[in-house]
């Protein structure tokens, strides 16, 4: 079992690049969410839109991912998570273009705040 | 007059002792007539030699008679009810972790938890959650002890040294980096409370394991810690740690594998440059 074990940690080791730095771009993404969310708020514009559509993204997929990961069985997590990667880059392309073609992403969720129900 | 003086004194020293002791006496007697206090237990039961489904058997302690804690109470059903019951237990006291169990929905150890005097609800008690169950309460621990085996649980240095030909001498602060890390008796109530390992026992370490790697990585006589982090630098082993903080939650010992597995993640982080 721990030769089994050391094989797999081998073999896992080979294929990309390592974990730990998956793990550290992955804290990056968040923080600087947790600093590109409020500065919508208090600048929002250009800058914080852009950021947001291309911070959203790859956050909302990894945490898929890990999700996928530990609850679905192990035949249909390739599927899905090719499901989730084509609706993270549809999401980033989304957003991207509502930034340049409408009001942005603040002004947006500004103008959810500011609806009245009639 | 005053040796009969001294004479009553030293009988009455004896009657008042004697006193005492039939005092004791009839507190004892007293307590074997304490009124019943009858307690239901409710405990997993499964064998492999019946070919039966496992079931949750019932029995009735009285309190008046048994010890204070759970493992008491099992070791009396034991002993007066059902013989067949099965469970591991050793040292009573908290430092062998054999007797850990799900008693009452949390994993802890039966030898450490107190009977809830409340009459009314049962104990309930369950093997360790997820785990193959060999029989009764007694699960198979091979995966976990094999994950320790794993991690190199030892001293490891990089060149040959003769054992007992010299100290290897560790300052106080370099000791106290080991605090709360090497009392974890393995006991495996944190592991099996933890749903990444509920559903990636095969590949994720689990909290009690990590914290091990963790106490050899931070020990400054191992020489072995960039060995051990690459060792642990992939998806599963570490990574499937979400943080969920059950194994705190839930150590009988009050430790804190949350703790040492978010201090791997830290080091796991910079090791590299």
């Amino acid at each position: 079992m721990a030769a089994r074990m050391c094989l797999r940690i081998a073999k896992s080791d080979k294929k990309g690049s390592p974990a730990s730095s998956h793990w550290k771009s992955e804290r990056i993404v968040s923080v600087a969410l947790l600093a590109a969310l409020p500065a919508g708020y208090l600048y929002p514009g250009n800058i914080v839109d852009y950021s947001l559509a291309i911070l959203i993204p790859p956050h909302v997929y990894w945490g898929f991912n890990g999700i996928i990961g530990d609850y679905l069985p192990k035949s249909l997590v390739g599927v899905t998570q090719g499901a989730i990667m084509i609706l993270s880059v549809m999401t980033f392309i989304g957003l991207a273009y509502f930034n340049y073609s409408d009001v942005g992403i603040c002004k947006a969720v500004e103008m959810l705040w500011q609806m009245k129900t009639t | 007059m005053f040796v009969a003086g001294r004479r009553l004194q030293s009988s009455l020293l004896l009657s008042s002792r004697l006193g005492i002791r039939c005092a004791q006496a009839a507190a004892a007697a007293e307590s074997s007539r304490k009124p019943e206090r009858m307690k239901k237990f409710s405990i997993y039961r499964w064998s492999p030699d019946d070919n039966t489904r496992p079931k949750m058997q019932e029995y009735n302690v009285d309190l008046s008679t048994c010890g204070p804690m759970v493992l008491d109470g099992l070791i009396k059903i034991k002993n007066e009810i059902d013989p067949t019951l099965t469970f591991r237990r050793s040292c009573r006291e908290g430092i062998c972790g054999s007797c850990s169990m799900n008693i009452g929905g949390i994993n802890t150890l039966a030898c450490l938890s107190k009977i809830d005097p409340d009459l009314s609800k049962p104990v309930k008690i369950y093997p360790l959650p997820h785990m193959y169950v060999v029989k009764d309460l007694v699960v198979d621990m091979n995966n976990f002890y094999d994950q320790y085996r794993g991690i190199e649980p030892y001293l490891k240095r990089k060149k040959d040294t003769t054992i007992g030909q010299e100290q290897l001498h560790q300052s106080v602060e370099d000791r106290k980096k080991l605090d709360g890390l090497y009392e974890c008796i393995l006991c495996a109530c944190c592991s099996t409370s933890c749903p990444s390992y509920w559903w990636h026992p095969d590949k994720y370490l689990g909290p009690a394991v990590l914290m091990q790697a963790y106490r050899w990585m931070i020990d400054s006589r191992d020489e072995f810690t960039q060995e051990r982090l690459e060792k642990l630098d992939n998806a599963f082993s570490v990574y499937k740690c979400h943080t969920i903080m059950n194994c705190t939650k839930t150590c009988p010992k009050g430790l804190n594998p949350g703790l040492a597995i978010g201090e791997i993640k830290k080091k796991l982080a910079t090791y590299r440059s």
